[in-house]
């Protein structure tokens, strides 16, 4: 984290002063108003005020009705969003809606399966085992994941014209990221959230510029946005646990301190032949995804490389080719990708 | 440095700035394609507050077509007296840009219609769409003096292919999968 991260933010805040206020006028400035008014009991020990917030961040990612829009910045790509979060007796839905580029919509139901909708197509994924967001977790986890990362308490702050309260989580060590993340001071819920690079630039970002409390859940929450021709495609649900790591004798010997296997799914190959194991290794926060697949006679794909804001890693083992992805420091990839190992049943490598 | 720039970029678009100070940011966009993207995000997310934007955005256009420029070949006019060789192409080059940009339009709309076409119920098929970052790293194959090499573009595809699945089946505090899948949906 370096001292430019202050300057960058107060950047953007002259920016939302200059152009959002003066342009959504008074709006706006009825809801800082409201947001003012409702602060946080703030405790005075700041671990315990830390964890307040991620249990009121927690909270609000699955309780709170909402809409707003959204910037997704990844690397150069950007994109803009709209989402409306809903949750009431039955459950919690939410619409995901691209703004810019060809119609795309995810609307997720209260059991985790997600409906894509484009303008040429629909379908219907199960998407249980990464529905539940990381954030709705994290408080629960966090004296594991604390073990790797420092948590503490930045400035005041204001996004999509409210006031909002900044964490930093910063790395213990060289295997992984930080992120800086801003809390609506009223609900808790996410309004921005960086991944923070070594040197404290930002590769993957979600910045909301308008985020509004619903009252009621809309009428027009049940209808998808867009219509695709084929609403009765559906896909197979990734058979998670299909193969448990040892199983069919592929083995991560090392990977850096707190990166643990979390699923281990078996995917089609991308070519068409045979299967892919897939398995994501995850400290908490950073996800890691290590792909072994039989070679093909294809160019092996060998060594470092950065592929958009990920690093991954490639190397051959016993005649598979394996590839290590993530949004994490090269060292991680490579360190992973070089300890996998092939264990034949009998014990042979 | 860059951070106080992207202020000065913020303070220009409001009007804020003298004319001296306006030139001398208009003289550091020409020269820093870091200032340029900022320029254009600050536009977009301005136009997103106002509920402008159109139905598509193409963020990376300018900086699709100069490359595509750049990779353009030398235009053949050797056999002109030198000083006019300079003349006719630096006349020429503007339009040259304009053909290419063309080209750069046409691909794209052939991609999309690709991507369309293929729609194949798995989720696979779905998450199999590259990221157009990357897809802006590579410029249309056949504007290219230099022929891809094969064994390259389907390792760079294998490994675009994992970076989506990985997106997918990965949590992350920034984004929810669900984010990513938007995102990364297939036609850009």
């Amino acid at each position: 984290m370096s001292l430019s991260q202050p300057v960058r933010w107060r950047a953007g805040r002259r920016f939302f002063a200059s152009h959002a206020l003066r342009r959504l006028g008074c709006f706006c400035g009825a809801s800082l108003l409201a947001a003012m008014l409702v602060q946080p009991a703030r405790a005075g020990d700041p671990a315990a005020e830390i964890r307040l917030w991620l249990d009121k961040m927690s909270h609000s990612s699955q309780k709170l009705n909402y809409e707003g829009t959204f910037i997704y910045r990844r690397g150069e790509q950007m994109t803009s969003m709209k989402i409306i979060h809903v949750a009431d007796e039955n459950g919690e839905r939410e619409r995901l809606i691209s703004l810019d580029g060809p119609m795309r919509e995810i609307i997720r139901d209260s059991r985790g399966m997600a409906r894509i909708v484009t303008d040429k197509k629909a379908m219907t994924v199960d998407n249980r085992g990464s529905s539940r967001s990381l954030l709705s977790k994290m408080s629960e986890q966090l004296d594991q994941i604390e073990k790797y990362y420092a948590f503490s308490l930045g400035g005041d702050s204001r996004a999509a014209n409210r006031q909002a309260r900044i964490i930093n989580i910063v790395p213990r060590d060289a295997y992984r990221y930080g992120y800086r993340v801003a809390l609506d001071q009223q609900t808790g819920a996410l309004l921005q959230s960086d991944l923070l690079n070594e040197h404290g630039i930002p590769l993957e970002q979600v910045v909301f510029i308008t985020f509004e409390l619903l009252d009621k859940v809309p009428a027009g929450m049940r209808e998808p946005a867009v219509r695709g021709e084929a609403p009765h495609a559906q896909s197979a649900p990734p058979p998670a646990g299909h193969a448990l790591p040892g199983d069919d004798g592929w083995k991560i010997v090392k990977a850096p301190p707190g990166f643990l296997l979390a699923e281990n799914y078996r995917h089609p190959a991308a070519h068409g032949h045979g299967f892919m194991n897939h398995m994501v290794f995850t400290d908490g926060l950073a996800s890691v995804s290590v792909f072994i697949e039989k070679s093909r006679g294809a160019a092996p794909f060998l060594g470092v490389s950065r592929i958009g804001v990920a690093n991954a890693y490639g190397t051959r083992v016993n005649d598979h080719q394996v590839t290590v992805v993530g949004e994490v420091p090269v060292g991680t990839v490579e360190m992973i990708g070089k300890s996998v190992k092939y264990q034949a049943e009998g014990g042979a490598k | 440095m860059t951070e106080k720039f992207n202020e000065k970029i913020s303070a220009f678009m409001d009007g804020d700035l003298t004319a001296h100070e306006a030139r001398q940011v208009i003289e550091e966009m020409k020269r820093s394609p870091v200032s340029r993207v900022c320029w254009g995000r600050y536009h977009l997310i301005g136009d997103a507050l106002k509920n402008n934007l159109p139905s598509t955005i193409q963020h990376d256009l300018a900086a699709r077509i100069s490359q595509v420029i750049e990779a353009e070949p030398v235009l053949p006019i050797t056999f002109a007296p030198r000083k006019k060789t300079t003349v006719i192409s630096s006349f020429f080059k503007p339009l040259a840009g304009l053909a290419v940009a063309a080209s750069v339009a046409a691909v794209a709309v052939v991609s999309f219609d690709m991507g369309g076409a293929s729609s194949t119920a798995q989720v696979q098929t779905m998450a199999a769409a590259p990221p157009p970052v990357l897809a802006v790293n590579h410029p249309p194959a056949a504007l290219v003096a230099a022929p891809l090499v094969v064994d390259e573009a389907e390792a760079q595809s294998r490994l675009e292919n994992y970076l989506v699945n990985h997106s997918q089946y990965s949590t992350s505090v920034v984004v929810q999968p669900a984010v990513r899948m938007v995102g990364y949906a297939p036609n850009e």
